[in-house]
């Protein structure tokens, strides 16, 4: 089943959404719990897992998920669970020992986490930002969940959730950005700043609590009560094109200011992932930043975004080891990723040449 | 920092020990600390937030609430800074309010509404009046109707209920024509 998922590129690493240049992906969830239970953590073991297996039943009953991929967490490998949570299927709360299971539409585009801290955790991931057509499908999936599955609610606090921070709409929003022109700028810090007093925070690439590396940030609301998932949803576009700007103008005054300086840092770039014998994750990560930026910015010749999204994700360590076949060494994953990148780039020349 | 153990996640979590009078000191991702059973609370963030607020309150009366569905207490909410069940916010709506009011931008939901459901009314069991189905607001505005309805619509469509979908298609395009098209009796 993992296999299935390994050969399929999902839809959000196309690449080819508005504004993909800058936005990988816009993504929703929605937090629901049922009616009459206590939320999952306050559950035996025994009893979350029966209730996993009403969730499955319903979701399929209400076909809220197209040709879902089923997969419990106690029957997963740990490399396969690292696997889901490098594509953003699931998040590193959801745990085996607490019975937490997903199922994958076709397509990757809507997900369903069961048992995280919450009973259900719907999610669309669509590429670049497409913040309001994810609204519209997130919403049809929950409306159709909603016949087959009564959902906790409340008058005034709408959509009961285990912590109180998702409360109301149950909804985040959030985006994931490639923002290496206000870093080399050092401007990040203050837009981070700004965007907390508007209620968004800005998190690293794998959430709360992870580094921003590759300059990749996730804009996300924080607030779920008092504002509506249309507003949620229109306030975060809103302020994303502004961060687009602020980016595109800083990678211009990079450009003007110290040409030569940001050139040679793309060239090298260029050069180590184009001939690396070993790379770990963090180095490709950081460089492959900066080869994007050079591609947007015409200093290097095109590579299609589609091929930088994939070697993006399929040199992650699990992505990795699911190509091998097996579980590597650190330094045979070193020696896999820099391989895989060579010969990615290395392809796309060679197409390159072709069309000429 | 790639955690030393499994070297493959991102630490993120940090414990100091005080074991023989020697500090020692571990780094790991959250996976290896939780293997080697160091008790993490589930969200520090969030916990921390509850902590704080609690500790402006008046050491109280409150002390020993606990919810009646789920048994959970004021003292374990505190700690983990999650709720048991959906009764709780019932319980704790004392302790939770100015947590609410720190975290989000109101009090009340003012997004979908959870108690719509398609089921509620069925356009065939209601009054033979053209599409109404639903339990629509009080005062709507047309262009809040069409809003509403096109919603329906996707309901319907979604139930493959296209009788239902069809009517509600020449609802809305009666409502977009403008005020003649109003309420003719169908």
């Amino acid at each position: 089943m993992m296999e299935r998922l390994l050969k399929n590129i999902a839809p959000w690493l196309t690449g080819d959404g508005p504004e993909a240049e800058i936005v990988f992906s816009s993504r929703l969830r929605l937090a629901r719990n049922l009616e009459g239970h206590n939320f999952s953590r306050r559950l035996t073991p025994d009893l979350r897992r029966r209730l996993a297996g009403e969730i499955e039943d319903g979701v399929r009953r209400a076909e809220a998920v197209r040709d879902p991929l089923v997969f419990r967490l106690e029957e997963v490998e740990p490399l396969d669970r690292l696997f889901l949570l490098e594509r953003h299927l699931i998040s590193r709360e959801l745990s085996p020992e607490g019975q937490g299971g997903v199922m994958v539409g076709g397509g990757e585009v809507v997900s369903l986490m069961i048992n995280e801290e919450d009973h259900i955790r719907v999610q669309v991931i669509r590429s670049g930002l497409s913040l309001e057509q994810a609204w519209e499908e997130i919403d049809r999936v929950d409306s159709r969940l909603e016949r087959v599955l009564p959902f906790a609610t409340a008058d005034d606090l709408g959509y009961l959730t285990a912590c109180p921070s998702n409360v109301g709409t149950g909804m985040r929003a959030s985006v994931m950005m490639h923002l290496p022109g206000l870093v080399l700028q050092r401007q990040i810090g203050k837009i981070i700043q700004a965007l907390g007093k508007l209620g968004l925070a800005a998190r690293g690439l794998y959430g709360e609590g992870s580094p921003a590396s590759g300059n990749i940030f996730q804009v996300s609301n924080q607030a779920t009560l008092g504002k509506s998932e249309r507003e949620i949803v229109c306030d975060l576009d809103r302020i994303v094109k502004k961060i687009i700007v602020h980016e595109r103008t800083s990678r211009r005054q990079l450009l003007d200011r110290r040409p030569l300086k940001l050139e040679d840092q793309i060239f090298r770039a260029r050069s180590i992932l184009g001939q690396a014998r070993l790379i770990t994750s963090e180095e490709a990560i950081g460089l492959l930043s900066l080869l994007r930026m050079g591609v947007d910015l015409g200093i290097l010749e095109a590579i299609p975004r589609r091929t930088l999204n994939q070697i993006f994700i399929q040199s992650q360590p699990a992505h990795l080891q699911k190509l091998a076949g097996s579980a590597l060494t650190p330094e045979k994953r070193d020696a896999l990723r820099a391989r895989l990148i060579r010969e990615r780039l290395a392809q796309t020349r060679k197409e390159e040449g072709k069309n000429v | 920092m790639i955690c030393p153990d499994c070297e493959k996640n991102e630490v993120t979590v940090h414990y100091t020990e005080i074991v023989d009078g020697k500090m020692v000191e571990y780094h790991l991702c959250e996976d290896c600390a939780r293997r080697k059973g160091f008790a993490l609370t589930p969200s520090d963030a969030m916990a921390e937030l509850m902590g704080s607020l609690a500790a402006a309150r008046e050491p109280g009366e409150d002390e020993g609430l606990a919810c009646a569905r789920c048994g959970l207490t004021l003292k374990e909410l505190r700690e983990a800074g999650r709720l048991g069940c959906g009764e709780c916010y019932r319980t704790f709506a004392a302790n939770l309010a100015p947590l609410l009011k720190a975290l989000h931008q109101g009090e009340r939901h003012i997004g979908k509404s959870p108690s719509a459901k398609a089921s509620a009314a069925r356009p065939e069991e209601s009054e033979p009046r053209p599409a109404r189905p639903g339990p629509a607001p009080e005062v709507e505005t047309p262009e809040e109707e069409i809003e509403r309805l096109r919603k329906e619509v996707g309901k319907a469509v979604a139930a493959e209920d296209y009788e239902t979908a069809a009517r509600l298609r020449d609802r809305i395009a009666e409502l977009s024509a403008g005020p003649e098209g109003e309420e003719e009796p169908g």
